[in-house]
């Protein structure tokens, strides 16, 4: 059930809906969210069918050093005693440039953030966590949440219960039929986005990251909160599609897209994904799934001209 | 090559068979480690799968010759250069 038109509140309790997994948030210091904001098409009164992620948040002035073995890490290695909240202080506790970790805590995994200020002990399945949130404050705003550790923890849970994968990808959906649009930064989803916003019978997923799921014998897309440059589709919700073909984008001044062989689109896939590299099962579950995508679907590597020709040439081409 | 040298999978490696190619993942622990992944075709897969911790080079390469009907000094060159990547990319000790 889609909230409609409700101003910024405190609640104990938020459930989000992301891809068909529900996370169930609970604060007893309550929890912010905000009218109008994207995450709203994500936000439910209750779980559709059951809770598959329950967390439970409270807010700590501090990190806090805890007994670990670091698993994985952005950046880099070792951090230091030190423990704080500014810059120069979260630098001498993770190391500089270290933006998050997953570590083993016990019979817990950690997973900290010095860029957003979290630390949050989760089960071994994913299913059940604590999360600390480093602030002063006592308030908590929902978008912290999902912008900051949810992404990283749905990454996970994915890959861990063979649901599906995130991918760095924008999606359109164009009368019954989903594509993808897929490359690095720069390569031009939010671009991709931009032109088929609006355009008669279109719908926006999302113009940076998107969930690929298996169900009943078929693949579809999953919108997400994880916008990129471009968010104004949020307004007219998009949440799932069939996915038909795949296209590998990049800029060019003249449309042209030639198929892909199925094995080097699987490469390119993979790449797109977001993968627990730490993770030996995991590792190989999204391989499998990848490749199960890239030999189901159409795939076209697309030098793409920022216009709207792009349409009718990509309607005329699938 | 030394016919003798035993080598073996690097436990951090993660294989999988994707359309009849052997492709590898290594686990990072690292973000600054993360590269490639990479694929074996045919032979390479089968050699791949020979280096056991058991097998010599000099025992990977005859039954190599067998099964492929290639010459022994074609196969022994192929499978040096298939070491030597391998030993690179950190998916065998």
């Amino acid at each position: 059930m889609k909230m409609d038109n409700f101003v910024t509140q405190m609640r104990e309790e938020v459930i989000l809906d992301i891809a068909g997994v529900c996370v169930k948030i609970r604060s007893d210091s309550g929890i912010e969210l905000e009218s109008g904001a994207g995450y709203s098409n994500f936000i439910r009164l209750r779980c559709p069918k059951k809770t598959d992620i329950d967390l439970t948040l409270k807010v700590n002035n501090s990190y806090t050093k805890y007994s670990s073995e670091i698993i994985f890490q952005t950046e880099k290695d070792i951090p230091s005693e030190s423990i704080g909240r500014n810059q120069e202080e979260k630098d001498a506790y993770f190391g500089r440039g270290v933006d998050w970790r997953i570590s083993r805590a016990g019979s817990k995994i950690l997973l900290e953030s010095a860029y957003g200020n979290f630390q949050v002990f989760l089960d071994k399945d994913f299913k059940k966590g604590f999360a600390y949130i480093i602030k002063s404050s006592g308030r908590v705003n929902v978008s912290e949440i999902i912008y900051g550790f949810l992404q990283i923890l749905l990454m996970c849970y994915l890959a861990k219960h063979r649901l599906g994968v995130i991918v760095h990808s924008a999606a359109v959906k164009d009368g019954g039929k989903g594509y993808l649009f897929s490359g690095p930064s720069g390569a031009g989803k939010s671009t991709t986005g931009r032109i088929w916003y609006g355009h008669g019978g279109c719908g926006i997923l999302n113009d940076d990251r998107v969930i690929l799921r298996r169900e009943g014998g078929r693949f579809y897309i999953y919108s997400t909160p994880w916008h990129g440059d471009f968010s104004d589709y949020f307004s007219s919700y998009t949440a799932r599609v069939n996915l038909s073909s795949i296209f590998f984008i990049y800029h060019r001044k003249k449309n042209s897209a030639f198929k892909l062989d199925s094995r080097k689109g699987f490469g390119l896939l993979f790449q797109s994904a977001f993968v627990p590299f730490w993770d030996r099962d995991c590792l190989g579950y999204i391989a499998e799934f990848i490749s199960r995508v890239a030999f189901s679907v159409p795939l076209y590597k697309f030098g793409f001209k920022n216009d709207k020709n792009v349409i009718a040439y990509v309607r005329d081409l699938v | 090559m030394d016919e003798n040298k035993i080598f073996k999978k690097n436990q951090d490696v993660v294989t999988r068979k994707i359309a009849g190619e052997v492709i590898l993942l290594p686990i990072y622990r690292t973000s600054k480690d993360m590269s490639y992944i990479y694929s074996l075709n045919k032979t390479a897969a089968a050699a791949w799968e020979l280096i056991d911790g058991k097998n010599t080079l000099g025992k990977i390469r005859d039954k190599l010759t067998q099964a492929y009907d290639a010459g022994k000094g074609k196969i022994a060159k192929q499978l040096d250069e298939l070491i030597n990547d391998l030993k690179l990319i950190k998916a065998i000790s």
